[in-house]
């Protein structure tokens, strides 16, 4: 099928491009790599007259690095996110998650805002932001700017929440904080991830004081469980197995999933199970060697 | 022409160019992206038409309104079923059971029942969004079981009748949504019942796959009212011809078909698809018309079969093969298209090339409510090899046999009877399975987790042997080779300039090997069935050695030889050792200025009998695989590790190419082992017809390593004893993976091996344990 005609509109600045948004309201969508919007108005699921183009807004195609954190533009490709000298330096487990999105033609122009905005719920972004407490600055029409977790930022699948005429203008993340592990793991049977696990872990003396896992590309939505992150709190190497298995039980019992093509409850459940404790275990292994040296 | 002595003797000391991989001559023109497809084409004129297909699987049309499509801007015609009351619509080859468009009931969801043509695509499309249909709806059968329940609705009702090329027979009356049967019997099954010590029984599971070419099928069609001329990307272009002549009620020359490249085929694009559409609106608008199918559509156009299998192997404790009793269930969908010829060739692989005190082969032809399964690359060997081989490594476990000792004692030899009236065994499938173990390491030592396997069979290879072929050789020595094999990425029209490069002595450069125009290119049945290099190449070597013999008949008469024996040719030369003259000379001394042409025609046709799929096949290819195989037990991941494969081909024209071949077979193999399934909802719904959802190997699927061996025996039937091959390892490689998991324990009765169903299956092996 053909992808209907429509006009396209350059925006210059973020209020520029919200401001065309709210101009011509449901008939338009923001666009950058298209990666996403073009298959879909290709499939006919969607039918905008508008497209507007912010590929060319210099606010949102920055990286910058400084004690405050990490942001990255909304526009900024996966591609410049790889071949980020600093971001390699600094977050070399976000530039490797980064590396296995898709392939290179579509990180040559896929973005990273562009992913969370369309809030696929096979994403590998936003689980791994989801674990590292990651924030998202939205612009809005009235010219003020908020930062919102990612926690709660996905409300169901290709739901972001965003009010009408906002926009992501910048993704942040910690830097990564001394002592703190992040490791990062999927199963791709498909042209997308069937489950995306990422744990983020930090130790003193031996014993674990913090864990987010995130659990993405399975369910509607990347999710994190409170009762997972505690019950890893506490742990050591000599009782890793029992809390690796009470946080894989609790994560398994919790997930929503749905029976589909991707597979059964049962195996889903499953997969939930055996890679929390993967990822975990490595985590957590990981971080105790270097809190024991 | 009669009067030409034509010297069938060695020409292998020409400049051998057979046996060397001269690269592809049509590699230049796609890489440089000046290669047409059909797709490219723009015919003066020429519309654009869109298909309006049908949303549910099975019903009667009530209602079918396209005024309002009719009335859009840019629409020239619409095509509706009562626009065909002059003709009769229905076409099918094997059985003419398919509608041009609907006429008045639906059996799939996506069969056409109108189509728009537009001055431009998006008109078209436009104007289809506004065509009204309403249905009554009728109880849908979306699978085997359904299909052949006791309530079932029956699909197809009236009158079989045989379509032109059915070749298989008399038509069986129907039964049910039963089109077509086959049977097989040797020996005496209750005798044999007596002798077994070991049986193994299952039922297995074949899915749906689709052949996923890059390119879909796209036909531009214009119908003059006393002419019909197609630029078409099919595979049989003759066999379409006839079709399309039938159907039209035109002479069969008046039906001109180009076909130039195709962008993959695997079956998708053999006999008819999209063409009498095509042809019928063209016909309507008075204009030239292109269909082109999108993937979505593409998938409803033509797919595998997927199958249902019962079967069971007998033998002694010793390992002794007694008897097998085979029952298939093929799901040929709403409509047959190759079914019945899928069938028959199911059945024949079904007993393998084993020696039996008794079979017993029951192969059914079943319709469903879901798009039409036809040709793809190596069917019915592809189905049941993996089936059989794992019932044979079954009972050497029991047995406490090595699997390639059980073969070693069970295995036909050459000129063994392979099916009762057919050719007997040609190949040495011994040697040829010792050869694909050693390249896989089959007595080293293996590592945790990873197991190994290897199968065998064969398959009924050649179609109907008839094929044409013209040689013509210019007054500069250029030659033109006219044949009717559609390049489809196979890399045809290379091997067939290197067979008239053997025989001439002429540079490849020389050679140009021309798409096929139905106008000028002279027959060939089919590009399919591993057939194009043994039976087409058969007639280009007969066509060249034609032109070779005008040479020597010239050079002789300057020469004063009366004994054209003593003539042969060397580098574009004639000579008898002492005089010689160039071709360029010959041929402007033959005509008395530099100009005219030598002319051959060769010819292939059944050296005896009829050439019927019965007293066939042309050859026996030769399916011989083997695989290394690692799966993670947490997961039910599977991973290829290694793979080996035989191409036994007789001679090797181009060994790169067969080895590509290969290649190719083992990766699409690998996919219809490890991840392709088409799923359809209990409503005739296909639901994942995107490469988002269908999964596809990919070059990250690709083994550590995969090692084919040529093995060279100049024991086939073509030229310089050369026999097809292509489909082999694609027939052979799923079976070899489902006996590397047998090996580690893990028995598969289903494909493909997705990890839930590995793991699913790994679950239950250890509960029973």
């Amino acid at each position: 099928m053909l992808v209907p005609p429509f006009e396209m509109h350059v925006a210059k600045s973020v209020e520029d491009a919200i401001s065309l948004r709210s101009k011509f309201g449901d008939d338009a969508s923001f666009y950058c790599g298209g990666t996403e919007l073009l298959l879909v108005m290709k499939l006919g699921l969607t039918d905008l007259a508008h497209l507007i183009d912010i590929k060319h807004v210099d606010e949102l195609r920055s990286i910058s690095i400084d004690d405050s954190g990490i942001q990255i533009g909304a526009a900024v490709t996966y591609r410049e996110i790889e071949n980020n000298p600093l971001l390699l330096a600094d977050r070399p487990e976000f530039v490797s998650m980064i590396s296995g999105i898709a392939n290179l033609r579509v990180r040559s122009v896929g973005t990273l805002g562009g992913n969370l905005a369309f809030a696929d719920p096979s994403s590998d972004p936003a689980t791994f932001l989801l674990a590292v407490n990651g924030e998202l600055e939205i612009g809005s029409a009235d010219g003020k700017r908020r930062i919102v977790p990612m926690a709660g930022f996905h409300t169901g699948p290709y739901q972001p929440d965003m009010r009408d005429n906002e926009m992501i203008v910048s993704i942040r993340m910690p830097r990564n904080p001394s002592g703190g592990v992040v490791v990062h793991e999927r199963m791709k049977l498909k042209e997308r991830p069937n489950i995306t696990v990422a744990v983020y872990a930090s130790a003193a003396q031996g014993v674990v004081t913090q864990a987010r896992v995130a659990i993405g590309s399975i369910g509607l939505i990347p999710v994190r469980f409170e009762e997972v992150d505690e019950s890893l709190v506490g742990a050591e190497l000599a009782n890793l197995d029992g809390h690796l298995k009470r946080a894989a039980t609790l994560a398994s019992d919790n997930i929503l999933v749905f029976d589909d093509a991707n597979g059964s409850v049962e195996y889903k459940r499953h997969l939930v199970d055996y890679f929390v404790q993967k990822v975990a275990r490595k985590a957590i292994e990981t971080i105790l060697e270097n809190s024991n040296k | 022409m009669s009067a030409l002595t034509i010297v069938e003797r060695d020409t292998s000391a020409g400049r051998g160019a057979v046996g060397t991989s001269h690269d592809r001559i049509d590699g230049p023109i796609k890489l440089s992206g000046q290669a047409l497809y059909v797709g490219d084409l723009e015919i003066p004129g020429m519309l654009y038409a869109k298909v309006f297909r049908s949303p549910i699987a099975h019903g009667r049309i009530t209602l079918l309104d396209v005024s309002a499509a009719e009335a859009m801007e840019g629409v020239v015609a619409v095509l509706v079923g009562s626009d065909l009351t002059d003709i009769d619509p229905f076409y099918g080859h094997a059985i003419r059971d398919r509608p041009i468009v609907a006429l008045d009931r639906v059996r799939f969801i996506g069969e056409p029942i109108a189509a728009v043509a537009a001055k431009t695509m998006a008109q078209a499309e436009a104007a289809a969004k506004q065509i009204v249909v309403e249905f009554d709806e009728l109880q849908v059968a979306a699978n085997l079981d359904a299909a052949l329940a006791v309530d079932a609705p029956i699909i197809h009702d009236g009158q079989t009748a045989a379509g032109f090329a059915h070749g298989l027979g008399k038509m069986p009356d129907r039964e049910g949504n039963i089109c077509y049967s086959y049977a097989l019997n040797t020996g005496d099954m209750s005798a044999a019942s007596t002798l077994n010590e070991i049986v193994i029984d299952h039922e297995y599971i074949f899915p749906a796959v689709y052949q996923y070419s890059m390119e879909t099928h796209a036909v531009i069609a214009e119908h003059t009212g006393t002419e019909i001329r197609l630029w078409a990307n099919c595979q049989h272009p003759f066999l379409v011809q006839s079709e399309i002549a039938t159907l039209f009620n035109l002479p069969i020359s008046s039906v001109r078909i180009n076909v130039q490249f195709l962008g993959g085929g695997f079956g998708s694009k053999s006999y008819t698809k999209m063409e009498p559409l095509a042809a019928a609106l063209a016909r309507k608008a008075k204009k030239p018309v292109r269909v082109v199918n999108e993937v979505s559509e593409a998938m409803v156009t033509s797919r595998r079969h997927n199958m249902k299998c019962r079967m069971v192997t007998t033998a002694k404790s010793t390992g002794e093969l007694v008897s097998r009793d085979v029952k298939i269930w093929l799901d040929t969908g709403a409509y047959a298209d190759n079914g019945p010829r899928v069938t028959a060739t199911a059945g024949d692989a079904a007993a393998g090339p084993y020696r039996w005190q008794a079979t017993q082969v029951r192969a059914h032809c079943v319709y469903t409510n879901t798009g039409p399964s036809g040709s793809y690359r190596a069917f019915g060997a592809t189905h049941l090899q993996w089936v059989g081989e794992s019932q044979i490594d079954e009972v050497a476990r029991c047995a406490g046999l090595d699997p390639l000792e059980m073969r070693r004692r069970n295995l036909l030899r050459r000129g063994e009877v392979v099916r009762v009236k057919g050719k007997p065994l040609d190949a040495d499938l011994i040697g040829d399975i010792e050869k694909v173990a050693a390249a896989l390491g089959w007595g080293e030592e293996r590592k945790p987790n990873r197991g190994r396997g290897i199968s065998v069979g064969l398959l009924a290879a050649g179609a109907h042997p008839v094929s044409m072929a013209t040689v013509r050789m210019d007054a500069a020595a250029g030659v033109s080779v006219m044949v009717g094999s559609t390049e489809m990425g196979q890399g045809t029209r290379t091997v067939m300039a290197q067979i008239a490069a053997q025989v001439l002595t002429v540079p490849m450069s020389k050679i140009s090997v021309p798409g096929t125009d139905t106008s000028f290119t002279p027959y060939d049945r089919s590009t399919g069935a591993s057939r194009s290099t043994t039976v087409a190449g058969k007639a280009v070597e007969r066509a060249a050695l034609v032109v070779r013999a005008s040479l020597f008949e010239t050079a002789g008469q300057v020469f004063g030889i009366s004994d054209i024996s003593k003539l042969f040719l060397e580098n574009e030369t004639v000579t008898d050792g002492k005089q010689s003259m160039t071709f360029s000379q010959i041929i402007t001394k033959r005509f008395g200025f530099a100009g005219g042409e030598l002319v051959g025609h060769g010819e292939v046709k059944p050296e005896s009998g009829s050439g019927s799929y019965e007293e066939g096949p042309v050859f026996w290819e030769v399916c011989i695989a083997g695989a290394e195989v690692e799966v993670d037990r947490n997961t039910g991941v599977v991973t290829i590790v290694r793979t080996s494969s035989v191409a036994d081909v007789g001679r090797a024209i181009n060994p790169a190419q067969v080895e590509r071949q290969d290649e190719g077979a083992t990766l699409q193999g690998i996919g219809n082992a490890m991840f392709e399934e088409m799923l359809y909802s209990s409503d005739g719904d296909l639901m994942n017809d995107s490469l988002l959802e269908y999964r596809i190997p990919t070059m990250l699927d690709m083994p550590e390593s995969m090692k084919c061996i040529i093995v060279e025996n100049e024991d086939g039937p073509g030229p310089f004893g050369s026999k097809g091959c292509g489909e082999g390892a694609l027939a052979a490689i799923p079976a070899a993976i489902v006996n590397a998991l047998g090996d580690i324990g893990i028995d598969m009765y289903e494909l493909p091996l997705t990890p839930e169903r590995v793991w699913k299956r790994i679950q239950q092996i250890q509960q029973t344990k």
